[in-house]
């Protein structure tokens, strides 16, 4: 994630102060900038197919702030994504680094 | 205080803060367009709750909500503390009422002894034992409050049913909060941990343990996960299991993760878990985790005239903190600045207020 992050701030180098108190954005779309996930055309896509669909559909996302309720992921999502995530050895002997018995030179070193 | 201007806002996403905010810089304020669109719009029990226990903390509140509960107007009062009692409804856990007000009582008249009531932890809020052993530790040792911060838990209680009971002790502070300045977020040296368990076999605190250690044993010699299993009138009134990690580093710092079992979920699985989110939250780095963020950037703010800063993960950063951000610089006018480091970790400096308690009585 460390990696990824800082490719795609790079990428898009916008100011993070700006973003921040940028009141026309959504606290969530302010986030999703600052992430670097390129929201504008998968936003607009979305769009268009919520017209469609919208009549049927109780409304539960609505724009203004229930991000707090709303990303929550079953426990055995999370329990994939974690398993999967900290199965890679890179990544735990990176962890390594961030602990006392790691080594001070070389993260890489370990052990 | 009547004079102030009426703040507005829309939406309620961090609700608590807000208010904690609006209270401690004695700004009135409307909130408008609560949950509109749901089929049951308006205001939730918990958050309505929230509102009840700050009047119960302050004096001269006024809370007034619209006949559909979408929008409301608070005045805030005077924070007295004293000793307060609130029953926490079940769909929130305690913390969720408690981790705003930690910073609120030291700003109170007399010190404060509250007493809470419910669910003590769940899966979306600090759980108690949060609070306890990496919240409160980091407020004390940062802003020099002295042992009498103290959180004690009388009985603990599982989703859905509740029944626990906890007792915050908080007293008041005199001078304002020192600043801080903190860049360097050291290494784990060591890790703590309390596996817990209510109306369970008491082999699950130790399997939760046993799955734990298992997870991070790799990384350091240095574990100690206590069990605390809980039976008869110690513990509420649904069995339950719940496992909290906290991580320290030489520098001071902390990390928590917390996960609780639920029906069907076995400990291995739980324990397992909640050491991979401790993992993750030191990967991210920086000198906070979520938990103790929101106190710790208040107390930056509120700290005596003089730049502050921490460095944060990347994993701190969410429309949580954005909102929150928004809404301190709506109350009072300071804006946070950003620093990006090359290793993705983030540096927020502001400057203090110089934030006085102003209720505190004269001797």
């Amino acid at each position: 994630a460390t990696a990824s992050f800082i490719e795609s701030r790079r990428r898009r180098r916008r100011n993070l102060q700006k973003v921040v108190y940028d009141e026309s954005l959504s606290p969530d779309q302010a986030l999703s900038e600052i992430r670097g996930e390129s929201s504008d055309v998968e936003e607009e896509d979305d769009a268009v197919e919520d017209v469609e669909d919208d009549f049927f559909k109780p409304k539960h996302a609505d724009s203004e702030g229930i991000s707090e309720e709303n990303n929550k992921s079953s426990f055995e999502e999370e329990l994939e994504r974690y398993g999967k995530k900290y199965q890679d050895s890179d990544r735990l002997a990176r962890i390594k680094y961030h602990f006392i018995t790691g080594s001070l030179l070389d993260s890489q070193e370990g052990e | 205080m009547s004079g102030t201007q009426l703040k507005r806002f829309k939406g309620c996403e961090y609700l608590t803060h807000r208010l904690a905010l609006a209270t401690l810089s004695g700004t009135p304020i409307r909130v408008e367009g609560i949950y509109p669109n749901e089929a049951d719009p308006g205001l939730k029990d918990y958050q309505i709750s929230f509102l009840r226990l700050l009047e119960k903390v302050t004096n001269g509140s006024v809370i007034e909500i619209s006949y559909t509960g979408t929008s409301f107007i608070y005045r805030p009062g005077n924070i007295v503390g004293g000793r307060v009692e609130h029953a926490c409804p079940e769909s929130r856990a305690i913390g969720y009422f408690l981790e705003p007000l930690l910073l609120l009582c030291l700003f109170a008249k007399t010190p404060t002894s509250l007493t809470l009531t419910g669910v003590t932890s769940n899966n979306e809020d600090p759980g108690v034992d949060v609070l306890r052993t990496s919240v409160l530790p980091f407020l004390q040792k940062r802003f020099q409050v002295g042992d009498e911060m103290e959180l004690r838990i009388l009985k603990r209680g599982a989703s859905p049913n509740g029944g626990g009971e906890v007792n915050f002790l908080c007293p008041i502070t005199k001078v304002s909060l020192p600043p801080i300045r903190v860049s360097e977020p050291g290494r784990v040296f060591r890790i703590r941990g309390i596996a817990s368990s209510t109306r369970v076999a008491p082999v699950l605190a130790n399997r939760l343990v046993e799955s734990a250690r298992g997870t991070l044993n790799p990384f350091l010699p240095d574990i100690f996960i206590y069990t605390d299993v809980r039976r008869g009138d110690e513990c509420g009134n649904s069995p339950g299991f719940a496992i909290t990690l906290v991580a320290e580093t030489n520098k001071g710092c902390s990390y928590a993760a917390q996960q609780c079992g639920e029906a069907g979920q076995t400990p291995e699985d739980v324990g397992t878990l909640c050491a991979q989110k401790l993992l993750e939250s030191i990967e991210s780095g920086g000198c906070l985790d979520r938990y103790t963020q929101p106190s710790i950037l208040t107390g930056m703010l509120l700290s005596s005239e003089d730049v502050n800063s921490i460095v944060i993960g990347q994993l701190n950063i969410t429309s949580q903190l954005v909102t929150f951000l928004r809404d301190v610089k709506a109350f009072f006018g300071r804006e946070y600045r950003f620093k990006e480091f090359e290793t993705g970790h983030i540096e927020m400096s502001c400057l203090g207020k110089g934030y006085l308690n102003v209720n505190r009585r004269l001797q």
